[in-house]
């Protein structure tokens, strides 16, 4: 035999061979479901921090215990692959039955892979039964109403997830440290109190010799603070110079104002935002935009740094890591009678409108899509979600729950004002956030200085807001290009016209929905054209 | 050079075939109806499986259908959308006054309008008012209107007088509408427009008012409404107008950021005799 046709006879075996192997596991894995008889949920999320696969065992050992012909099985995906995995699951037919949804699980993966759950979401939880909430229609037991994405999918109409967390933003210090070298100094409530601890602390450092950082800062956690200030600084400035009548202003509108010279990015406001931020980012160590989540939190629980900031879902995590006490406070922002930076705010911003999260979907391919939604209702009724808390120390999602003591300290506070932006523009796209992303080195490092960030800043923003206003208009043309077809469905299916019914009702939903965008969408490209020829375009 | 065997092309073809990726994996709820199947499967954005259910369609709400779904079909194409056009102006051609002939004119304004690479709003306002002079009682005539008016408020180069006169006669238009729910999108409309000319604060008050009163907004729609009525009214010098708007705010938002900001404006609001009319 030919050396050649050898070699592909042993490769054409080897193929086989993994195939029939590959063969014999999905069956193999299918024969593993149902062999002790019992119908087997299973669900993935990307949450790895500690305590939240614990506490979702012991549910699901607990639902099992009262179904006793069920198993529910618990997939935790590293959140590095998890979009990818998702992708790959729903495309190749073996997704679990439940999925955490918001990373790879764009709009059309949800219309295609996921079930819709109206119906559910109006009727009541029968896991209520014999709490305050029993009676009440699922929507109305979950604290936000369930309007917030991605349990509503608002270009869809329709909801896909059920949530049973939600999560805040939070300074975290540790006591021990804190004890070291501030005594027995409050928590600062005010901002110059805050700036007052990082001062000792550098102090401290200086006198000992230590390196204690007084903010463990990455590219993901330093933005949560430094954007929170900037916020804070421009809430006038939308109020005054941006926000319509509606006193609230969205990227778009942000990035339309600037262009049409409404501001610019020397206005009091936004320069009092630079300075805040340039402040603030040099107490964390240097070169912090160029590390990740976990290099802070090594700095932080390994007791190198006083602080960071993050959300409430590292808390269980880092007090199962560490053998200090942490400590949970706000962000001690200016206040109104600062007297530097007070003139640039109405008051704190308020949490009132945190989004539920921690949302479960179901997918089309689950078999058994009646119990697994039966399982979500479970994990998302008054005694359950409780449990929940108790168990994993994240926030609750459901109404009238009491968080444990350690949770407190991460519900949102509602009183407060509108925010205003941070450096991401309120969303605005990637084509701006990009432009502050590169000239962020700038403000933050000890060489920078404002006034180097804006010049590297003010020639690129505008064509980078306008490409990004552009790209909205498209997207929004995309949006409303399937709601015709979502609509003239829902009117054949209603009857077009008549007595009023559920399709009929979504049929008016859609086209008030599609009149909004498409105005907006003409007022943002009639707006760019005014600018475009005011700019000599 | 030894010949490279297509061994392995051909092994992944055939477990293309037989893997899970090849077949449909989205069933939807069992219908005996394939057209309200093909419907239903459309309002879920399963666009590739109600195209399927139209295919083979040959009645005209089938056909309708089949014309629709090319719209969105992927990857989009000139060819298709001149081929759903071609759909409904056959079904238009056929002579019936109905639902379908509605429906088929209001698709061929929004291919001219939104769906096509390049839009022609020409084009697209002659089919939404040949819509509004064929059916002019019908739900979709009603949105032609508006959608008429959408252009024509954002022409380049449109004068703030020349603005506020095209306002105020589609105000009157939009008050002639027998639905509620046309006027309260044509008044929005309206009152977005005149707040992008900057036409002062009477023309969007009076516009946002009329879509109250219409009702039957959205929770989000109703909430920047009454706020913005509140705002809009309270900058007139209306100020129990003003103040009966943000109170019905504060009474049915429980959960908006902008409450401590609505209620520093009804404290700033002087006390006034002025009853709040309309």
């Amino acid at each position: 035999m030919k050396r050649e046709n050898f070699l592909n006879t042993v490769g054409l075996c080897l193929l086989a061979a993994c195939f029939l192997i590959a063969l014999f596991r999905v069956f193999g894995h299918k024969r593993a479901e149902v062999t002790d008889g019992r119908e087997v949920v299973r669900f993935a999320h990307w949450q790895l921090e500690g305590g939240l696969r614990t506490a979702f065992d012991q549910l699901a050992r607990d639902y099992e215990a009262l179904h006793p012909n069920v198993r529910v099985e618990q997939l935790a995906i590293p959140e590095r692959t998890y979009a990818q995995w998702v992708k790959t699951q729903l495309v190749g037919g073996t997704a679990p039955d439940i999925i955490q949804l918001g990373m790879g699980t764009d709009e059309e993966t949800i219309a295609r892979f996921f079930t819709p759950i109206g119906e559910t979401v109006a009727r009541p939880n029968p896991y209520n039964a014999g709490t305050p909430l029993e009676g009440t229609p699922l929507r109305d037991t979950i604290l936000d109403g369930m309007v917030s994405m991605p349990s509503y999918q608002p270009n869809l109409l329709e909801h896909y997830g059920i949530p049973v967390s939600m999560f805040t933003v939070r300074m975290y210090y540790n006591r021990e440290l804190w004890r070291l070298i501030l005594g027995d100094t409050p928590v600062p409530e005010t901002y110059d109190a805050f700036l007052e601890v990082l001062t000792r602390v550098e102090d401290y450092n200086r006198r000992t010799g230590r390196t204690v950082l007084p903010i463990a800062g990455s590219r993901v956690n330093a933005p949560m603070l430094i954007n929170a200030l900037v916020q804070n600084q421009t809430q006038r400035l939308v109020q005054d110079r941006i926000a319509g009548p509606t006193l609230r202003a969205f990227g778009t509108e942000i990035g339309l104002s600037l262009l049409r010279n409404d501001w610019n990015l020397e206005h009091p406001s936004f320069l009092d935002a630079l300075y805040i931020a340039r402040e603030t980012g040099l107490r964390m160590q240097p070169g912090f935009l160029q590390l990740g989540r976990e290099d802070a939190s090594f700095y932080f629980i390994q007791g190198r740094a006083l602080m960071i900031t993050t959300g409430s879902w590292d808390s269980p995590s880092f007090r199962a890591q560490v053998n200090f006490g942490i400590g949970v406070f706000p962000i001690p922002l200016p206040t109104p009678d600062h007297p530097r930076f007070g003139r640039n705010l109405f008051g704190r911003a308020s949490e009132a409108e945190t989004g539920t999260g921690l949302s479960f979907g179901v997918t089309r391919l689950s078999t058994r899509p009646d119990r697994a939604i039966d399982f979500l209702l479970y994990l998302a009724s008054h005694p359950h979600n409780t449990q929940f808390t108790q168990l994993s120390g994240w926030l609750p999602s459901v109404v009238g729950v009491e968080p444990p003591e350690e949770v407190v300290p991460f519900l949102p506070i509602p009183d407060g004002y509108v925010p205003g932006f941070d450096f991401n523009m309120a969303g605005l796209g990637a084509n701006s956030m990009r432009v502050m992303a590169n000239g962020a080195n700038r403000l933050y490092s000890p060489h920078g200085s404002v006034e180097s960030f804006l010049a590297a800043v003010t020639p690129a923003l505008p064509s980078a807001v306008e490409e990004d206003v552009r790209r909205n208009a498209r997207q929004l043309t995309l949006n409303v290009g399937r709601q015709d077809v979502a609509l003239i469905a829902y009117l054949a299916l209603g009857g077009w016209e008549g007595e009023p019914n559920e399709q009929l009702s979504r049929a008016d939903r859609v086209l008030e929905a599609q009149h909004a965008m498409e105005a907006l969408r003409a007022r943002n490209l009639a707006t760019l054209e005014q600018v475009g020829g005011s700019r000599g375009r | 050079m030894p010949a490279r065997t297509p061994l392995l092309p051909a092994l992944f073809a055939s477990l293309l075939l037989v893997s899970p990726l090849g077949a449909s994996e989205t069933p939807a709820a069992a219908t005996t109806d394939p057209v309200a199947q093909a419907w239903r499967d459309a309002t879920l954005y399963l666009f590739k499986e109600s195209g399927q259910g139209f295919r083979e369609q040959t009645s005209r709400e089938g056909r309708l259908g089949r014309g629709t779904l090319l719209l969105v079909q992927q990857p989009k194409t000139e060819a298709n959308l001149n081929a759903a056009a071609r759909e409904f102006e056959s079904l238009i051609a056929e002579g019936a006054n109905d639902d379908v002939a509605a429906a088929s004119r209001y698709l061929l304004g929004r291919v001219a309008h939104v769906h096509r690479f390049q839009p022609d709003l020409g084009v697209a306002a002659q089919h939404y008012r040949a819509l509004v002079s064929e059916q002019p009682g019908h739900l979709l005539a009603d949105h032609a209107r508006i959608k008429l008016a959408l252009i024509e408020l954002h022409q380049p180069g449109l004068s703030p007088e020349r603005a506020a006169s095209l306002i105020d006669a589609f105000g009157e238009e939009a008050d002639a509408l027998a639905r509620a729910s046309s006027r309260r999108d044509f008044h929005l409309l309206l009152a977005a427009a005149a707040l992008h000319h900057r036409l002062g604060d009477e023309r969007p008050l009076r516009h946002y008012l009329a879509a109250d009163q219409a009702g039957g907004s959205s929770p989000t729609a109703r909430a920047n409404n009454l706020v913005a009525i509140g705002e809009l009214a309270s900058r007139v010098g209306r100020h129990e107008l003003a103040r009966e708007y943000f109170e019905r705010f504060l009474a049915e938002f429980q959960r908006d950021n902008r409450r401590a900001l609505v209620r520093s404006k009804i404290a700033a609001l002087p006390a006034s005799s002025t009853p709040a009319t309309r």
